[in-house]
């Protein structure tokens, strides 16, 4: 039965506003989900400590709120994972739920949102052997190039092309797919898609179990969605701007493809980094920023740590030359 | 001549050649045929190619016509009606009306096609195709003066036609009989290299020593044994059109056509266990465009009251939006039909075999309503030029007989295949769209950057580039990946690839064409 989700919402609002109540009578400490889109990497900063039983209604309250905005769904369903344990992390099941939908939201053409789709879809068809349906864009001369989906490890014999003409076919296709449970994944790129048919196709994943990724560009982004998880997907640039990494050849000769390698180098080859965010997580916290990184030869999906500032990778330098710098006039000052 | 030798004599525009598509214009040009004639069908072919064809493929089209010639005049006349008839569609035809397939067969491939083709290699280029014939043809008809010579019974009539058939083949070369390519070697090796010289040999060891084969296909040109023509059952008529006594307006009254219609619709598709997908219904106006409603379903319905209240809800839709003049004529067609006849689960169905019934379910489900070729398997191959190192394929088809084929089948023994495609490649290497052709750019390479020698351009990815108006500045690069295809293929393809981030993180995939030394774009990083 497809969740109806006109009341909940209204419902989560006023338990939202009972949280915040109780959130302001503590003076200050903010929960959760009034900091949602502040991001995880952010701390709360209150200055006083919770008592034991505000943090028990707040946990109570809270895991309220997801239920109602997950529609009922049990909370012990397992997710299928998202290819990269680091996206797993923020996400309330510890992966995608079945069933539902999820939106990868390119800022750039090429900025990586499709290779984060087919590492979901093949964790997705590993998880219960099924097959991966791919809904071509009708508008743009460029298509799925299938060598790119055995590198992730899916068996092209599992997989169907469907390259429709108009977007009336597509968005029909993807229901269509979605309604079907042997089908484990449906990678669709519907770059215009109204609230209605986002509905149907809800409904759809709902009914079949399937999980639908769609891909879709940023400009979706403040549009009434109907995904569990949309995901903001930029490319980031290296940050060291090299050129000329290494060179290889390949010469077809007679039947058998001889690779000579021209001097390639494995340290040189390029890995890529990708900057997440996500934008809408249904039962979870949203505003996460990650950097992911590919890697060049597995192609494995890892969390990049965080930056530190100039100032931060510099100040424990600058403390330690200076203790350590007997001639320094303050110190021998200070010691005199 | 090989395709290679070819492209280097002239400059062609190679298009591969489809056999999915030629069996399906064959099949729909068998089903426009029964216009002539109820038995229309495909030459049934066997597992072996006959001597004399290149491929496995149908290519000649039966039509029983016993006793339809009186409706057209006479079997002369059906014939030029039928030549006249291909060629308001463009085509050309070699037509042979025969007492037997066989010898129908054989007279129109080797007697009729032979000739054709060897006049149109020896005609003027320039020649128009209007002063070609309509087609070509050639009756085996019985001498009406042998006839009178002997009492007219049945049997010696049949005995008339056999020997005016005899006649007819027996110049005709031995390939003519629609034997595998061993038998006819074998017979040539022994100096048999028309079917008229069969008679020489000794009927009893023929069977034996040349196959039962020969023996068949010699009874069946000489109509010694029965040969039907197998009807390709073509998709019943789901169309309905209902003109009116006076044009009218009255809304109400059109309502009232329309539910009639369904309900006759919806009975007619219950008789046959089939439900509607796609209806089209079209209201032909006074002086006006005739208005069309396109009725799509998800699943197939034949239920009448369904059925009346999709339809007359569209047409008081349409109705409201547009203001029309009087109707004088409704038509309503189910353009889409599908079975309704839900599959029995098997007793120890696994989910496996589950996953493959309700997968076909879905690819026959998407083909027929977008098209065969918009839903495809992919294949790898072993091939380094990028566009040529995949496959895809319709999943769905017709079988050689015409029928279509069943996709549980196909999606079975593909999936029974030893193993899967490996992985070739590291997940970067290849991009994850290519353009269907590849798009020009503008490069521009620092001079500091190019390395000339001998005059060539050694390999140096671009400092920036210009594609649909915009410039991108490349910040990283990757190769060059040299790729070069076989000579086997035409003139080689020699490019370097690299792959490139531009300033803002995008990676693309570029190469330079090493014949032309220009620059394209052939795929993206997404």
């Amino acid at each position: 039965m497809p969740s109806s989700l006109a009341q909940p919402q209204t419902e989560a609002e006023r338990v939202q506003q009972r949280l915040a109540d109780v959130a302001s009578r503590r003076g200050g400490a903010s929960s959760p989900l009034a900091h949602s889109d502040r991001g995880l990497s952010e701390s709360p900063g209150e200055s006083a400590e919770p008592s034991a039983e505000h943090s028990k209604i707040v946990a109570r309250l809270a895991r309220e709120v997801r239920q109602l905005e997950t529609g009922g769904r049990p909370e012990t369903r397992s997710g299928i994972s998202s290819g990269c344990e680091a996206l797993d992390a923020y996400l309330p099941q510890q992966g995608y739920v079945p069933g539902t939908i999820i939106e990868y939201l390119r800022e750039t053409r090429a900025c990586g949102a499709s290779y984060l789709a087919f590492a979901a879809a093949a964790s997705a068809m590993q998880a219960d052997d099924g097959f991966l349906v791919l809904i071509d864009n009708q508008d743009i001369r460029s298509y799925f190039y299938p060598p790119a989906l055995t590198a992730h490890g899916i068996d092209l014999r599992k997989v169907v092309f469907v390259q429709p003409q108009s977007l009336g076919d597509a968005i029909w296709s993807v229901d269509q797919a979605l309604r079907t449970p042997a089908v484990s994944a449906v990678v669709a790129e519907l770059e215009s898609l109204d609230d209605r048919s986002a509905r149907r196709l809800q409904l759809a994943a709902e009914t079949g179990g399937t999980l639908a990724f769609l891909l879709r560009s940023a400009a979706a982004r403040h549009r009434p969605s109907w995904a569990e998880v949309q995901w903001l997907v930029r490319s980031r640039r290296r940050q060291s701007p090299l050129k000329q990494t290494s060179g290889e050849a390949i010469v077809e000769l007679g039947h058998e493809n001889q690779r000579q390698n021209l001097g390639a180098d494995a340290s040189k080859l390029i890995g890529r980094e990708l900057q997440v965010q996500l934008l809408r997580n249904r039962g979870g916290r949203c505003g996460a920023q990650l950097r992911l990184a590919i890697h060049p030869v597995t192609g494995a999906l890892q969390k990049v740590p965080p930056r530190k500032s100039r100032h931060e990778q510099t100040a424990s330098m600058r403390l330690a030359t200076q203790l350590a710098n007997p001639k320094n006039p303050s110190r021998r000052s200070h010691a005199g | 001549m090989r395709l290679s030798e070819a492209t280097a004599l002239v400059e062609a525009e190679v298009i591969e050649q489809d056999t999915h598509e030629e069996l399906e214009a064959l099949c729909h040009l068998a089903e426009q045929m029964q216009l002539f004639s109820p038995i229309v069908g495909l030459e049934q072919l066997e597992r072996k190619t006959w001597a004399g064809r290149n491929s496995l493929q149908p290519e000649c089209l039966l039509l029983d016509i016993t006793g339809i010639g009186q409706l057209f005049g006479s079997e002369e006349e059906l014939v030029q009606q039928f030549g006249a008839w291909l060629r308001e569609r463009h085509l050309f035809g070699c037509i042979t009306v025969a007492g037997s397939i066989g010898a129908a067969w054989a007279i129109a491939n080797y007697g009729l096609r032979r000739e054709s083709a060897l006049q149109c290699n020896l005609s003027d280029d320039d020649e128009q195709p209007e002063s070609l014939p309509a087609c070509r043809y050639q009756s085996v008809e019985v001498d009406e003066r042998e006839l009178e010579k002997t009492p007219e019974t049945q049997s010696t009539e049949a005995g008339w036609y056999d020997r005016a058939a005899e006649a007819a083949i027996a110049d005709l070369p031995i390939a003519a009989l629609r034997l595998a390519s061993d038998t006819v070697h074998s017979l040539q090796r022994l100096g048999i290299h028309r079917i008229g010289q069969l008679q020489t040999l000794p009927r009893q060891g023929m069977g034996t020593r040349l196959g039962e084969q020969l023996l068949l296909r010699w009874d069946q040109a000489l109509d010694r044994k029965e040969e039907p023509v197998v009807t390709l059952h073509s998709l019943p008529d789901w169309c309905l059109e209902d003109s009116l006594e006076y044009p009218t307006e009255h809304q109400e009254a059109i309502a009232e056509l329309l539910r009639r219609q369904g309900e006759v619709l919806a009975e007619r598709l219950q008789k046959r266990g089939q439900g509607a997908l796609r209806i089209l219904c079209r209201l032909d106006l006074v002086d006006a465009q005739p208005l069309l409603m396109q009725l799509g379903l998800f699943r197939p319905t034949n239920d009448a009251e369904h059925l009346e209240e999709l339809l007359v809800g569209q047409l008081e839709q349409v109705l409201q939006e547009n203001s029309i003049s009087a109707v004088w004529r409704l038509s309503l067609q189910a353009t889409l039909t599908a079975d309704m006849i839900w599959r029995q689960a098997d007793l120890f169905e696994g989910d496996q075999t589950a996953n493959r019934n309700q997968m076909a379910k879905l690819i026959d489900t998407l083909s027929s309503r977008l098209g065969r070729k918009q839903v495809m398997v992919g294949n790898v191959r072993r091939e380094s030029q990028p566009e040529l190192a995949y496959q895809l394929q319709p999943m769905t088809g017709r079988k050689q007989g015409g029928e279509q084929q069943d996709t549980v089948k196909k999606l079975s023994s593909r999936l029974a295949r030893r193993r899967a495609e490996p992985s070739t490649e590291d997940p970067l290497r290849r991009p994850t769209h290519l353009y269907k052709k590849p798009q020009s750019i503008e490069v521009s390479i620092e001079p500091t950057n190019e390395f000339v020698e001998d005059g060539a351009h050694l390999a140096t990815a671009p400092d920036s580039f210009l594609f649909q108006g915009k410039t991108y500045l490349v910040t990283t690069s990757c190769g060059p990946e040299r790729l070069e295809s076989g000579w086997w293929r035409g003139p080689s393809v020699r490019r370097d690839y690299y792959r490139i981030e531009v300033q803002d993180g995008s990676w693309w995939w570029i190469y330079r064409d090493l014949n032309t030394a220009t620059w394209f774009l052939h795929g993206i990083f997404d």
